[in-house]
């Protein structure tokens, strides 16, 4: 790295040097086409020099050179198939560097559904995108249902309301989310705990499965979830977005305001507001209604970018407040209960509709501001500063003996500060690219109430340096990364305690990717990483209500280490072809898991089953495949499918929670039917999902529920008004077309209730232009 | 014009940095320790007692101990129900609390099959629903088996329906009529 760095420097200095003594009109100017937001180079851009009747082609880099030209003033138009073209007055009497930032096309977004990165970034991974028009789809919907979209990616659920992803059979701690850079820290909270995010705000979400996060954290193990907002505008303007979306399973209304632009005076400046408002009642299941299910969200997000020639900052400030209602059904005592409960055939706590919350309740806020700062140091180096600041409540309502419904039974707070630095580096000659950075994270968790979450100060820095090589069909990539972590335990229910933690260690991976040909790629990545046991893990005690178990954490709990390995073929043929196929293995020892002991511990409340925190070691094998056939005359063909296999090496047995086989196939017909109306879609969708047979009877409360088979339909479609105008989007479906009555494995509440019944859903997005 | 943005978010991070020392969650105890379950039972001017205790509670990782319920063949007893919270000092009677709530509770006695015991409720909540801390028993020939003694917590949906809500108490006593 420091050899590079010094090289570029050298090679800087010399080009300057002969470029002081150049004759007039073998002057050059070289540099690269930009992406404006991202600042990630663009392909194959073209330039035109009107003064010389010139035009010049970047490479796929996005470098370029116009050699042999006078001194003078010159016009360059800028042109690529996938960006804005722009013009630029350019004078110059010297040899120059200068870099050309362009800006995506909106379109640009719905011309493919899923797509592998690759082709933006040329990164080594097997990571998958959602754009904008498959968020759009999504609206009102939680981020793991979003994500639901993508190969590879389940959900774990409690109840209707909490969904969170669960990638390569991992969630929670192993799963890092990162929105608009910053890493959400709520997801300590447990299983239960469902990331805060307001999907409207997103304009891309990523997902990475392999060992490639190492430049955000060490604890990804089973995967990463980046979200980034949509770019704000680069021309002066002011757009506006009202989205609304209704569903009928829980009468479900919501609507969502945008206003973004740039004022003229300010060409510099791009702002955008934003808010959220969902309302949903109780959910309704094929024969009743689930009593007390509704949730009330309500988000806000400000964002601000200041932006000049070497230099940007962004500001943006984001709100999410859930109010949900937990299923009274879901409220159970010990383990007859939980029988009663399984046994009946409907819950004996029934009640029809209604949108109103009583207690058992949640109260979830969220607050992140983030600041962060670019800076173009020089040709061969960009830095960015980042600070995060986020404040995570949790509040529990619940009508307990002796206690007011009003005050919370028990309150989390946490407090995250973060601030990264990271600078990157790059030789163009050589496409060589490297980065190196620093992230650090200095928390504060307070707990009110005998939660079995404990109060605790942490703080960690971690350094990482990665670099990546470029060599005609093939790329090189390797990252390290080392990681400091303190831990200090102050207060446990009440009690005041004084435990202390550190923990050590280093992540690597390496990674090669061979491109076939234009639309084929096939691409090898191996890695280790390591996580700290969480503070739940280490010291948790107590009764889970709703799963009815007695938790105990253990404090003799050693760092979890795994070994990553994937190898990941894609092959995409734009809109028409498309495979992504993707195998995996992840070794990792001393994997912290629940275990339940034979025997249960029977207090005042009845017989509790007990679970404690153990650590073996665990081998997680897996793939997932996602084709996509154009079938020609508008049919299109494309299926999903993923498995995993869990097994506790020690134990011989395989580990419970870990979503079984499951299939999704779709037909889709695209019927043009007036000039006006684009892309009318229809399509119908079959799910199968296997029943979890892998794991053994005493590793589950009851047995888990059987395979099913479900049946949906969707249609789009966008009509186009006048020419300035982006056109008015309408999408609707129908989820459980058949009404089946089925409980779902990755739902904690496959104990109680059964899922919902047929849903009717209708979002409809109609962009503003104000003048 | 930047510099004065970073002053701003700096003096900004810094009061929400202090901000994260002051706003702390109250320190409350929610959870309403039982740790032990008495069943007087009245016979005259005798009272026979049985209990269940756990001081450490629920989380304390030690079970509890139960005593055998030893009854007098075709009798008949008056039982009443004592629930505290004897973990603390003074010890706290939550039969009150109980009582206070009652609407939204209830005791249920299931005795096995061939125990020679038949209960009958002796209180009644403001909606002329039973309790249950206030019994009327009655024995019959010699026999063993188990008694189920099961609280229920019921908020909004007391009907008598013993497999709704949640169980507050759950303890099933070894019986022995003699």
């Amino acid at each position: 790295m420091q050899k590079a760095f010094s090289l570029s420097c050298l090679l800087f200095f010399f080009h300057y040097m002969i470029a002081q003594h150049s004759g007039q009109c073998d002057l050059h100017i070289e540099g690269e086409v930009l992406e404006k937001e991202s600042m990630h180079p663009i392909d194959f851009a073209s330039i035109y020099i009107a003064e010389m009747n010139r035009s010049i082609l970047a490479d796929e880099n996005g470098f370029y050179k116009i050699p042999d030209i006078c001194a003078g003033n010159y016009t360059l138009y800028i042109s690529h198939y996938d960006c804005m073209p722009d013009t630029i007055q350019i004078h110059f009497d010297k040899d120059i560097h200068f870099d050309i930032l362009l800006k995506h096309k909106n379109h640009m977004l719905d011309a493919v559904e899923i797509k592998d990165k690759r082709k933006e970034e040329k990164l080594i991974n097997n990571q998958n995108i959602l754009l904008e028009k498959e968020i759009d789809k999504n609206a009102g919907n939680n981020l793991g249902t979003l994500l639901k979209e993508l190969p590879g990616v389940n959900t774990m659920n409690t109840g209707v309301g909490i969904s969170k992803p669960v990638i390569t059979g991992m969630h929670s701690i192993r799963v890092v989310t990162l929105n608009d850079g910053i890493r959400l820290e709520g997801q300590q909270w447990g299983a239960e705990h469902a990331p805060e995010i307001d999907i409207n705000t997103a304009g891309e979400v990523t997902v990475e499965k392999g060992a490639d996060a190492l430049q955000y954290s060490h604890e990804a193990i089973g995967g990463l979830v980046i979200i980034k907002p949509k770019s704000l505008m680069n021309t002066p303007g002011i757009k506006g977005v009202v989205a609304m979306n209704a569903a009928s399973v829980n009468a479900k209304g919501g609507i969502s305001l945008l206003l973004e632009g740039q004022f003229k005076k300010t060409p510099n400046w791009s702002w955008r507001i934003q808010s959220n408002t969902i309302r949903a009642g109780n959910t309704k299941t094929p024969s009743y209604y689930l009593k007390n299910t509704g949730f009330n969200e309500n988000d806000f997000a400000f964002y601000s970018s200041y932006f000049k020639s070497k230099w940007k900052l962004n500001l943006s400030y984001k709100f999410y407040n859930l109010k949900l209602g937990i299923f009274a059904g879901s409220q159970i005592g010990n383990l007859s209960d939980l029988l009663i409960a399984y046994h009946a055939d409907e819950p004996l706590d029934k009640d029809g509709f209604r949108y109103k919350i009583n207690a058992p309740k949640q109260n979830i806020e969220h607050h992140i501001a983030n600041a962060e700062f670019s800076l173009v140091l020089s040709t061969w180096i960009k830095m960015n500063v980042k600070y995060g600041f986020q404040f995570n409540k949790r509040q529990e309502f619940d009508k307990i003996l002796g206690r007011s419904v009003k005050d919370p039974i028990s309150e989390f707070y946490l407090y995250s500060n973060t601030a990264d630095i990271d600078w990157s580096f790059k030789n163009k000659k050589s496409n060589y690219k490297s980065n190196l950075g620093l992230n650090s994270t200095f928390q504060n968790n307070y707990v009110g109430g005998a939660y079995f979450i404990p109060s605790y100060n942490s703080q960690s820095v971690g350094l990482y340096s990665i670099h990546k090589i470029e060599e005609k069909k093939w790329v090189f990539q390797s990252s390290v990364r080392a990681d400091v972590s303190f831990l200090q335990i102050h207060q446990i229910k009440n009690k005041e305690v004084h435990y202390k933690h550190q923990w050590f260690g280093i992540a690597g991976n390496v990674g090669i990717a061979y491109h076939i040909d234009f639309h084929s790629s096939i691409s090898i990545s191996l890695g280790s990483t390591w996580r700290s046991p969480h503070p739940v893990e280490l010291y948790s005690n107590g009764v889970h209500h709703g799963t009815a178990s007695i938790e105990i954490g253990n404090t003799s709990l050693k760092k979890e280490r795994a070994y990553l390995s994937s190898i990941d073929y894609t092959y995409d043929e734009g809109s028409k072809h498309h495979v992504v196929i993707s195998i995996y293995n992840k070794y990792i020892s001393n994997y912290i898991y629940l275990q339940a002991k034979e025997k249960a511990q029977l207090t005042i409340r009845g017989a509790f089953p007990i679970f404690e925190y153990k650590q073996t070691n665990a081998n997680f094998t897996g793939a997932d495949i996602y084709y996509k056939i154009d079938l020609s005359k508008g049919f299109e063909v494309s299926q999903k499918i993923s498995l995993v296999y869990a097994y506790n090496l020690i134990e011989k047995n395989y580990l419970p929670f870990i979503p079984p086989f499951q299939s999704e196939s779709k037909v889709s017909y695209t019927i043009p039917i007036h000039k006006k109306v684009d892309d009318f879609k229809i399509g119908i969708l079959g799910t199968y999902v296997a029943k979890q047979n892998l794991t053994e009877y005493y590793q589950e409360l009851v047995e888990s529920p059987k395979a099913y088979f479900l049946l949906g339909f969707e249609s789009g479609l966008s009509i186009n008004r006048q020419k300035q105008s982006e056109p008015i989007s309408v999408f609707f479906s129908i989820q459980n077309m058949l009404n089946s009555k089925y409980r779902d494995y990755m739902n904690r509440w496959r104990y109680f209730a059964n899922e919902p019944g047929i849903n009717f859903s209708l979002k409809v997005k109609i962009p503003l232009t104000f003048k | 014009m930047y510099l004065s943005k970073l002053i701003a978010l700096s003096i900004i991070s810094c009061m929400v940095g202090l901000m994260s020392y002051s706003c702390r969650p109250k320190q409350t105890n929610p959870e309403e320790l039982i740790t032990t379950l008495k069943l007087n039972f009245t016979k005259g001017s005798i009272v026979k007692t049985f209990q269940f205790k756990d001081i450490d509670g629920l989380s304390g990782g030690n079970s509890g101990t139960i005593d055998t319920i030893y009854l007098d063949s075709n009798s008949s007893y008056q039982l009443n129900l004592e629930v505290l919270n004897e973990s603390d000092y003074p010890v706290e009677d939550i039969t009150n609390e109980i009582r206070d709530e009652a609407v939204d509770h209830q005791f249920f006695f299931n005795p096995s099959m061939g125990l020679t015991i038949t209960q009958t409720y002796a209180d009644i909540d403001a909606n002329g629903h039973p309790i249950g801390l206030t019994n009327n028993i009655s024995t019959g020939s010699i026999s063993s088996g188990t008694l189920r003694v099961n609280l229920k917590h019921q908020p909004g949906i007391k009907d008598g329906n013993q497999n709704t809500g949640e169980s507050d108490i759950d303890l099933t006593f070894y019986t022995v009529i003699r």
